[in-house]
């Protein structure tokens, strides 16, 4: 059953994601190596669409993905079932975590877990840099797209000066990649 | 008292307006302390604190926050609907459109440099991470073997996310009470 299995695998995301959408993108990618859903090149286009798209980016990329996975109703599911989890978390325990949060053991654990996330993120984007850098079916020096490689860079440098919103260096690099033909 | 409906409205805007992460904070600021005096400016960077600490995604969890504070389990349903909506609506509508537009050899080119600035916006996300979590000689340690272990042997994200909560939360603060 379909919508059972996406509702279980997003509400773990749900649950163990902290720290934000782009904390998603590891379960994510995870997810596309085990399940018949979605590509891992179907993933980086979700991506886009959900950092081209109003809202926060995690619950897009939850709702793309289980669009890709069944459909309307598959999106539902996943979206619901990432939200849930911190939903109950804050109903049942609000009123002691303002207490909780600013403890010395919270505080520790999230000191730990921050570079861990990090970590993870990059992780992640080298496997994407990967699926999106080099040519599949190629090998060696062969397989490298200098063209992606130096619009990878210009655009890194463009995003880090200037802090325009992010459909903006989607659009650059779609125009981009139509002129050379990537 | 505020009713449902504003709850509900209120947050399908700022669902609908915010790109979501470091974009949300003065978003919020502006509409629910400056424009409706709703709760405090230093609350709500309390709560964005705690939606932080809590699982899931950051955006999402205030709205939950902040519905919850103003009218119990109904405002929290009512605000979480609200952020989470319209969103869903405008990826489905896209999803659903862009499924038959994406074929053909001119979208393929036009889909590598849109996947090529994704990379490119994924690795700014990761400059800002970088800088927030890597302190000091542990986390940058830390941040290190984490790379090493998610590159090479890919164990389920929910194991290291584990793994590091307990390390911090009970090693390391049990280390530091002993040395007190």
């Amino acid at each position: 059953m379909i919508y059972l299995q996406l509702f279980y695998e997003f509400f773990k995301i749900g649950l163990f994601a902290i720290g934000g959408g782009m904390a998603t993108i590891p379960f994510l990618y995870a997810l596309a190596e085990r399940m018949p859903w979605y590509t891992a090149q179907e993933l980086v286009n979700m991506i886009a669409i959900s950092e081209a798209t109003p809202g926060p980016t995690g619950i897009n990329m939850a709702t793309a993905a289980g669009f890709a996975a069944a459909g309307i109703t598959g999106s539902f599911v996943s979206t619901f079932s990432l939200v849930l989890p911190a939903f109950i978390c804050i109903v049942m325990v609000s009123r002691y975590l303002t207490k909780f949060y600013k403890s010395r053991r919270i505080q520790k654990a999230f000191y730990c877990l921050r570079p861990v996330v990090t970590a993870q993120i990059a992780a992640a984007l080298l496997l994407v840099m990967q699926a999106t850098l080099l040519y599949s079916g190629k090998n060696g020096w062969n397989a490298i797209s200098y063209k992606a490689i130096i619009l990878y860079g210009a655009l890194f440098v463009l995003v880090r000066k200037y802090k325009l919103h992010p459909v903006v260096y989607l659009f650059i690099g779609g125009f981009t990649g139509w002129l050379l033909a990537l | 008292m505020i009713s449902l409906w504003q709850l509900f409205y209120v947050f399908a805007r700022i669902g609908f307006f915010s790109f979501g992460g470091l974009t949300m904070l003065p978003f919020l600021q502006r509409e629910i302390v400056d424009k409706l005096h709703w709760i405090e400016g230093q609350e709500l960077l309390d709560l964005y604190a705690l939606a932080q600490c809590t699982p899931g995604i950051i955006a999402v969890n205030t709205a939950t926050y902040i519905g919850y504070k103003k009218r119990k389990i109904s405002g929290a349903c009512v605000a979480t609907l609200g952020i989470v909506l319209p969103p869903l609506a405008a990826i489905l509508l896209v999803s659903i459109l862009f499924a038959q537009a994406l074929q053909g050899e001119t979208a393929h080119h036009i889909l590598t440099g849109v996947r090529v600035g994704v990379c490119a916006l994924i690795s700014n996300t990761l400059v800002d991470l970088w800088k927030k979590s890597v302190k000091d000689k542990l986390t940058f340690a830390l941040c290190i073997c984490a790379f090493i272990v998610a590159t090479v042997w890919r164990p389920s994200p929910v194991y290291m996310t584990v793994f590091s909560t307990l390390l911090g939360g009970v090693v390391l603060a049990g280390m530091e009470k002993e040395n007190l």
